[in-house]
């Protein structure tokens, strides 16, 4: 079959084969095939996955087969997302459909992909070593990923730590990173030459947009990575910045919290998380300036690097 | 003089060994003396675990590995099971309808293509009357027909066939859940002891819902 | 010296640990709950893993002090163990 780089197609033919037939996409370690006949859609993934290859024929096996479709209702026109014929989410606006379609494929990975552990979490690598970040919403998580890839870190997820229970491994996915509210304008100022995707107003997060995978993290997709660190990021304004271990158990349990899966993975899930914050850095982080940040993680990867 | 101390005098410790032992036993009993539990993570799903026929098991890591820790397993994926399930006696065996009668016929043509641990679902599954709800499912046609479960049962008839897909595509050792578990899941209507606890159908539905469903991604959505 | 007249047994495979300086976590597989105990608890469950999963409460007092343990070692480390048991994760029988 043969596979096109998305960039170097026209929108309006990635458009009619999104709305007819559908098209795979390759998102590293994934094959999606998606459909949809959405016009954000289709620009979202022009935009956002212009580095990546997509094709149109049957014939390779996929992991998921989603669907962004547009539903009418009474006060405004909606969208929902399904998989494999589910339908796991109540309908969104309709400009919201590329967030939707993002949103749907972690519910994917982390519904379907049991073979891993899934944390929700950022992952990012440098020197050899990944760092960890699991976060709530609010955290900052996003921006400083996003700053982090920027400044050099390979990106293996802006979302989910795939955990390879029989090696500890992390698994890249690397894909848009989510910008959410103030990040947003932010990161438009720190990375103007970085793409951005459409903008959805008025979602259940609020603003959101998405921000394109630099081409070094999809070149080294397919490149596990050995965890380093496992950090709690926390974004206070006017807060100096901090850097403080964690206690072990402590740490464990509120990785336990940010774990997806690990009902499935039982007694052996609980030794992987603790061999991992037993075989790693582990610290809250506290930052209100991203550049103090960034110095921060760097000296960290010196010092990895050193030892 | 206490006994300890006499046990230590008969010992002729240093004094250094003699500090250590009672900074250690102060250290110890001052721990012991609050409360265990600092915090506690609170859930009510079962784990895949050890084996001893009564739990379920991790799964298909094994497979998996095989195939070089790659999700997207290579069709070989797709798993068959045609079959005429001529009584109800013989439809139980699979999957079956809340409400199939003794002397009605079914046909019963399962389907499912690998993926990331789980047979996922393209499951085609006919009664063969009109007075039984039809578990057809077809996906990737054209033409789709989507099973959406009304009762508790119904629900539990799903799982059972998704786990039971599972279980015999990958050989029904060290899959997620075996298929005597499915077909003892479907007989016994949820009920079943997982690690010596007993589970009921509630409990069974939520716990499939979190393999099957979402779970607890739910949360990320909406936060 | 009195002597605990009750055994203590962890309950695996059931339950699993990891002990820290700074803490110990235990794990419930048949829920999936999870037990963050602290240090002393933590060095109890370990001594007690290492004495092949069950001790009365004398030997499991000495194995945790490393000395003579007195009548109120033994008597903190049984009010430790039924608050375990009140977790599943050690059972208590008569010696």
């Amino acid at each position: 079959m043969k596979r096109r780089l998305i960039a170097d197609t026209p929108l309006h033919t990635l458009q009619a084969q999104l709305a007819s037939a559908g098209v795979f996409v390759a998102m590293p370690p994934f094959v999606v095939h998606i459909r949809s006949g959405i016009a954000v859609v289709a620009e979202g993934l022009h935009r956002m996955y212009a580095g990546q290859h997509w094709w149109a024929e049957e014939g390779e096996f996929a992991d998921f087969r989603v669907e962004v479709r547009a539903r009418r209702r009474w006060l405004r026109p909606m969208c929902e997302f399904q998989a494999d014929g589910l339908q796991p989410f109540t309908p969104l606006a309709l400009g919201e459909a590329f967030a939707m379609l993002e949103w749907g494929l972690n519910w994917c990975i982390t519904g379907y992909c049991h073979h891993w552990l899934a944390l929700h979490a950022a992952v990012l690598e440098r020197g050899g070593r990944a760092v960890i970040l699991p976060a709530p919403p609010g955290s900052g998580k996003s921006t400083l990923c996003a700053s982090l890839m920027a400044h050099g870190w390979r990106l293996l997820s802006d979302e989910l730590a795939l955990i390879d229970p029989s090696t500890g491994l992390l698994t890249p996915c690397p894909r848009p990173i989510s910008l959410k509210n103030a990040s947003i304008d932010i990161l438009r100022q720190r990375l103007p030459h970085v793409p951005m995707g459409p903008v959805a107003h008025d979602t259940l997060k609020g603003t959101v947009c998405h921000l394109q995978v630099n081409a070094d993290s999809l070149a080294r997709a397919a490149e596990p990575a050995m965890p380093g660190w496992v950090i709690f990021p926390r974004y206070q304004s006017g807060a100096p910045l901090s850097l403080q271990p964690r206690g072990k158990a402590e740490a464990l349990l509120e990785l336990q919290r940010n774990a997806f899966n690990r009902h499935v993975h039982g007694h052996r899930g609980f030794e992987v998380l603790a061999d991992l914050v037993t075989r790693t850095g582990v610290y809250d982080f506290t930052y209100s300036q991203i550049d103090e940040a960034l110095a921060c993680f760097d000296a960290l990867a010196a010092e990895q690097g050193a030892a | 003089m206490s006994e300890s101390n006499q046990q230590f005098e008969g010992q002729e410790p240093t004094s250094g060994a003699l500090d250590k032992k009672l900074s250690r036993r102060a250290l110890v009993r001052a721990g012991l003396k609050t409360a265990p539990v600092v915090a506690a993570l609170k859930t009510d799903m079962v784990m895949a675990g050890v084996t001893n026929g009564t739990v379920v098991r991790p799964s298909a890591f094994s497979s998996f590995v095989a195939n070089g820790q790659r999700c997207s397993v290579k069709p070989a994926g797709t798993v068959t099971h045609t079959g005429k399930c001529l009584t109800h006696t013989q439809c139980k065996q699979l999957v079956t309808t809340t409400t199939c009668s003794f002397s009605t016929k079914y046909h019963c043509n399962t389907e499912g293509t690998t993926g990331c641990g789980f047979v996922k679902p393209t499951t085609y599954l006919s009664g063969c009357t009109t007075n039984n709800p039809k578990l057809s499912w077809i996906v990737g046609t054209s033409t789709l027909t989507y099973f959406t479960p009304k009762t508790d049962l119904d629900k539990l008839a799903l799982y059972c066939a998704l786990g039971y897909m599972s279980a015999k595509y990958y050989g029904d050792v060290d899959c997620f859940i075996t298929a005597q578990q499915c077909r003892d899941l479907w007989t016994n209507k949820g009920v079943w002891t997982v690690c010596g606890v007993q589970r009921d159908l509630a409990w069974t539905l939520a716990y499939f819902n979190n393999c099957f469903g979402t779970g607890s991604f739910d949360a990320c959505l909406s936060a | 010296m009195a002597e605990s007249g009750v055994t203590y047994t962890l309950n695996q495979p059931r339950f699993a640990f990891r002990h820290w300086d700074d803490g110990c976590v235990a794990h419930d597989e048949a829920d999936g709950s999870l037990y963050e105990l602290t240090p002393a608890a933590g060095l109890v469950l370990t001594e007690l893993q290492a004495m092949g999963g069950q001790a009365d409460g004398m030997a499991l007092a000495s194995k945790v002090l490393q000395a003579q343990p007195e009548h109120d070692d033994i008597q903190l480390i049984q009010e430790l163990m039924v608050q375990l048991g009140e977790l599943g994760i050690v059972r208590l029988e008569p010696a």
